[in-house]
C-alpha cells in the first residue's frame, strides 16, 4: 500500500466513525419521539485492491443504516393496537351511558316506576283524597321525565358518536393519504429499507390507522406498506380509497369504502376505534328501542286501565300518559298527559260512575299492574326495567373487561417493541465512545501518514 | 430483554395510572358505602338488588297505610264501644220501664234518656277520623244518617293495602252495622213512642230488639279487632321483612368499612411508595461521567 492509500483509508475511517457519531446523536434526540426506531450504522469493507501478489485493503465505508425492527411484532402491534381501541372506545361509550341507568338510588328506571305504584299503593288508604291523588301523578311525571330522560340521554350518546365517527373519518382519511404519498416517497429512494426518518413516519401512521379503523398492514419486499381496512385495499403507491359516512333508511351509520367509482359497506367489518363507535352506537341504539317499547306498554297499560275507572266527577277515565301511535320515540316523547297533570282528580280510580269519595276498585286494578306478567317477555315491568338496566350493566362490564384484556396485551407488546426498537442512552454513550475513539484512531492515521509524507519529501529536498 | 429509559418511564406512568384508578374505585366505595356504584359493577345482581329496593320501598307504604288503619279502626271500636254502652243503658231503662212499678210520668223521663242516648248512637254512627266517615262505607266524604236514622252511605267497604296480598277494611258499611237485623236507630224511635204512650207491652217487647241489636254491635266491634289485629300484623311484618331485607341488601351491595378502609390504605401506600419510586427515577446516566 502506498502512503497516499494510507491517507484515504484513514479519511473513510474518519467518515465511518463521523458517520455513526451522527446515527448516535438521532438516537438520543429521538430517543422521546413516538414512533422513533433506534437506528445503528451499518459499515462494510471496501474491495481490497490486488498489488502483485498482496491484496491491499481500502478501508471501510457506511453501507447504511439500519432500523431496529421486528416485522412480525409489528404486524402483531398492529392488530392488537386495532382491537385495543376498539374496545376502550365501545368501553368508554358505553360508560358515558350507563350513568343514565342508574340502579342504586331512586333516580333508576325501575324505581321511578316503584315510586308510582308506591304512591297508588298509598293513595289506597284515601282514594278521594286530593294530595294522595297529586302524589300519583307526580310519581308518574317523575317517571315519565326519568325515561325520557334516560331516552335523550341515549340519543345524545348516538348523536356524539356519529359527530366522532365523522371526525374520525377524515383523520383516517388524511392518514390514508399521507401513507399513500409516503409510500410512493419511499419507493422513489430506490432502497427497499428507505430512508429512515419517512419510515418512522410511515410506521406512526399505521399505528393510527390501527388504532381509528383496525387497519391492517402488508409489507411488500420494495417497502410498500399496503393498508387493508376490513379487508379492503385502503392505501397502496400514492394511491388510496377514502372511507365515507352516510346514514341507512333506519338512520343508522354506514361507513363505506370507495370503490370503482362507488362505495362499498363495510360497517360490520370495520375495526379500531370506528369499529368501536359503530358497536356502541348499535348497542345504545338496541337499549334505546328497548326503553322505546318499554314506555310505550307501561303507558299504554296504565292508559287501558285508566279508560276503565272512573275519575272523581264519575267520568269515564281519560289516557294518563302521552305514549304515542307506536313505540317509535315512545320514550323521548313519554309525559303525563296535560290534562292530568293540572288535575290529579282526573284519575280514575272509581269503579263505577257514581263514583263514591271512597271508590278505590280501578285504584286496585290500576295497582294490579305492577305484578302483571303478562306485560312484557321478561314478566312484569319491573323485571323488563330491570333487564334492561342489566343489559347495560353487563355490556359495559364486559367492554370493560375486554379492554382490560386488550390494553395489557398492548402494553406487553409496546414493552417487547420498545425493548426492540427504543433507545438506550447508555448504550448509546458507550457508542459515542466508540465512535470517539475510532475518530481519534483515524485521525491518528492520517497524522502518521502525513509524518511519512513529509519525511519523504525532506529526504527530496 | 433490553432495557430502556423510555420503557422504564411508561412503566411507572401505567403503575400510577392504574393505582389511582383502582384507589378512586375503593375511595367511591368508603364515600357511598357501597360496593355496586353502577350498573356494570354486578350486573348478575341487578335483578336482585331491584327487587330488594321495590320491596323495601313496597313495605314503607305497608306501614304507612297499617297505621293509618290502625287509627282508623281504633276510632271505629271506641265508637261501637259507645254504642254497646248506649245500648246496653237503654237495655236497663227498659228493664226499669217494664216493672208495675214506674208510672206513666217516671216512663216519660225514661223516653226523655233514651231520645238523648239516641242521639249518642247517631252521634256515633256518623263519626268521622279526620274527615272520613267512619260508618259511610266507600261514600265517606258526606254523613251516612240523617236525623230520621235514613242511611245514605254506601254497602261498599272501603279497604287500603298493607301487605302484597294483604287488605284492611278501612270503613264500615253503616247499613249493616245500624240496620242488619234490626234497625237500631229505628227500633230506638219506636221504643220512645212506647215509652211516651205509657205501652209497657211494647216496651217489654223491645227487649228482644235490644239483644239483638247489642249482638249486631259486638259482631261489627269483634270484625273491627280483627281488621285491627291483621292492620298490627301487616305493621309487625313489613317492619320485620324490612330490617331484613336492609340486611340482604347490605350482604349484596354493601362495603364492609373496616375492609374498604384497608384497601384503602394499602393502595395509598402503594401509591405513595410508586410515585417515590418516580420522584427517584432520575438514575444516573452514561453521559454524566463522559
Amino acid at each position: 500500500m502506498s502512503l497516499f492509500g494510507a491517507l484515504s483509508v484513514g479519511a473513510r475511517g474518519l467518515a465511518v466513525a463521523s458517520a455513526g457519531i451522527d446515527v448516535t446523536s438521532q438516537n438520543v434526540t429521538g430517543a422521546r419521539t413516538p414512533g422513533f426506531t433506534r437506528r445503528s450504522l451499518r459499515t462494510q469493507q471496501m474491495a481490497p485492491v490486488q498489488q502483485g501478489a498482496l491484496f491491499v485493503g481500502q478501508g471501510a465505508y457506511a453501507a447504511g443504516v439500519t432500523r431496529a425492527t421486528d416485522r412480525l411484532l409489528g404486524v402483531r402491534l398492529v392488530d392488537a393496537t386495532g382491537a385495543e381501541s376498539a374496545s376502550s372506545t365501545l368501553s368508554r361509550q358505553l360508560s358515558g351511558v350507563e350513568g343514565y341507568f342508574d340502579a342504586t338510588n331512586t333516580t333508576g328506571l325501575g324505581e321511578s316506576l316503584d315510586l308510582v305504584f308506591d304512591a297508588l299503593g298509598s293513595a289506597t288508604a284515601d282514594p278521594s283524597d286530593a294530595s294522595q291523588r297529586q302524589a300519583v301523578v307526580h310519581a308518574m311525571t317523575s317517571f315519565a321525565s326519568t325515561v325520557a330522560r334516560i331516552a335523550d340521554g341515549l340519543q345524545d350518546a348516538m348523536t356524539g358518536a356519529e359527530e366522532e365517527l365523522g371526525a374520525s373519518l377524515d383523520a383516517v382519511n388524511d392518514a390514508l393519504a399521507e401513507v399513500a404519498e409516503l409510500n410512493a416517497a419511499i419507493g422513489h429512494s430506490g432502497a427497499a429499507s428507505g430512508p429512515a426518518d419517512l419510515l418512522d413516519r410511515r410506521d406512526q401512521l399505521l399505528g393510527e390507522l390501527a388504532s381509528s379503523v383496525g387497519a391492517t398492514v402488508e409489507l411488500k419486499a420494495d417497502g410498500q406498506a399496503v393498508v387493508y381496512v376490513a379487508g379492503h385495499v385502503a392505501a397502496g403507491l400514492g394511491d388510496y380509497r377514502p372511507l365515507s359516512l352516510s346514514e341507512n333508511a333506519a338512520g343508522e351509520p354506514v361507513v363505506s369504502i370507495g370503490m370503482d367509482g362507488g362505495t362499498f359497506d363495510i360497517t360490520g367489518e370495520v375495526g379500531g376505534a370506528v369499529g368501536g363507535l359503530v358497536a356502541a352506537r348499535s348497542r345504545m341504539s338496541g337499549w334505546a328501542d328497548d326503553l322505546d317499547e318499554f314506555a310505550f306498554t307501561v303507558g299504554s297499560a296504565f292508559n287501558t286501565q285508566n279508560a276503565l275507572g272512573f275519575d272523581a266527577s264519575g267520568a269515564a277515565g281519560s289516557d294518563l300518559f302521552d305514549v304515542g301511535a307506536s313505540a317509535s320515540g315512545a320514550a323521548a316523547g313519554l309525559t303525563v298527559s296535560a290534562a292530568v297533570q293540572d288535575d290529579a282528580s282526573l284519575l280514575a280510580f272509581a269503579g263505577a260512575a257514581t263514583a263514591r269519595a271512597g271508590d278505590g276498585v280501578n285504584l286496585e286494578a290500576l295497582l294490579a299492574l305492577e305484578d302483571d306478567a303478562t306485560l312484557f317477555a321478561d314478566g312484569t315491568a319491573r323485571a323488563a326495567a330491570s333487564a334492561i338496566v342489566a343489559d347495560v350493566g353487563t355490556a359495559v362490564a364486559a367492554a370493560d373487561s375486554d379492554s382490560e384484556a386488550q390494553a395489557a396485551l398492548l402494553s406487553d407488546l409496546e414493552t417487547l417493541r420498545e425493548s426492540i426498537s427504543g433507545v438506550n442512552t447508555d448504550e448509546e454513550a458507550t457508542h459515542l465512545l466508540e465512535y470517539q475513539a475510532a475518530y481519534r484512531a483515524s485521525a491518528k492515521v492520517l497524522s502518521a501518514a502525513d509524518e511519512l509524507l513529509r519525511t519523504l519529501l525532506q529526504l527530496g529536498g | 430483554m433490553r432495557v430502556t429509559q423510555a420503557g422504564l418511564w411508561e412503566m411507572v406512568r401505567q403503575n400510577l395510572s392504574t393505582n389511582a384508578s383502582r384507589t378512586r374505585e375503593v375511595e367511591e366505595q368508603a364515600v357511598t358505602g357501597l360496593l355496586v356504584n353502577r350498573p356494570s359493577d354486578a350486573p348478575a345482581l341487578l335483578a336482585q338488588v331491584d327487587r330488594l329496593n321495590a320491596t323495601t320501598l313496597d313495605q314503607d307504604v305497608y306501614q304507612q297505610n297499617a297505621s293509618q288503619a290502625v287509627a282508623q279502626l281504633n276510632q271505629m271500636d271506641s265508637e261501637l264501644g259507645r254504642v254497646h254502652d248506649a245500648l246496653t243503658r237503654v237495655r236497663e231503662l227498659v228493664v226499669q220501664a217494664s216493672g208495675d212499678v214506674v208510672s206513666a210520668e217516671q216512663r216519660g223521663y225514661i223516653a226523655l234518656e233514651v231520645e238523648s242516648l239516641r242521639t249518642t248512637v247517631l252521634q256515633a254512627a256518623n263519626s268521622n277520623f279526620a274527615g272520613r266517615y267512619l260508618f259511610a262505607g266507600t261514600a265517606w266524604d258526606t254523613a251516612p244518617f240523617d236525623d230520621a236514622g235514613t242511611y245514605a252511605g254506601s254497602t261498599d267497604e272501603p279497604r287500603s293495602r298493607v301487605g302484597a296480598d294483604t287488605w284492611v277494611t278501612t270503613g264500615l258499611d253503616g247499613s249493616s252495622v245500624f240496620q242488619g237485623d234490626v234497625d237500631v236507630l229505628g227500633m230506638l224511635d219506636g221504643l220512645v213512642t212506647a215509652l211516651n204512650a205509657d205501652d209497657t207491652a211494647s216496651v217489654e217487647a223491645s227487649l228482644t230488639d235490644l239483644d239483638t241489636s247489642l249482638d249486631q254491635v259486638m259482631q261489627s266491634r269483634a270484625g273491627v279487632g280483627t281488621e285491627t289485629n291483621v292492620a298490627d300484623d301487616a305493621t309487625e311484618l313489613a317492619a320485620a321483612l324490612q330490617s331484613e331485607l336492609g340486611t340482604r341488601m347490605d350482604d349484596l351491595v354493601a362495603a364492609d368499612p373496616a375492609e374498604t378502609y384497608m384497601k384503602l390504605s394499602e393502595l395509598r401506600q402503594a401509591y405513595s411508595t410508586a410515585l417515590q419510586v418516580a420522584a427517584s427515577g432520575k438514575s444516573q446516566n452514561l453521559f454524566d461521567l463522559i
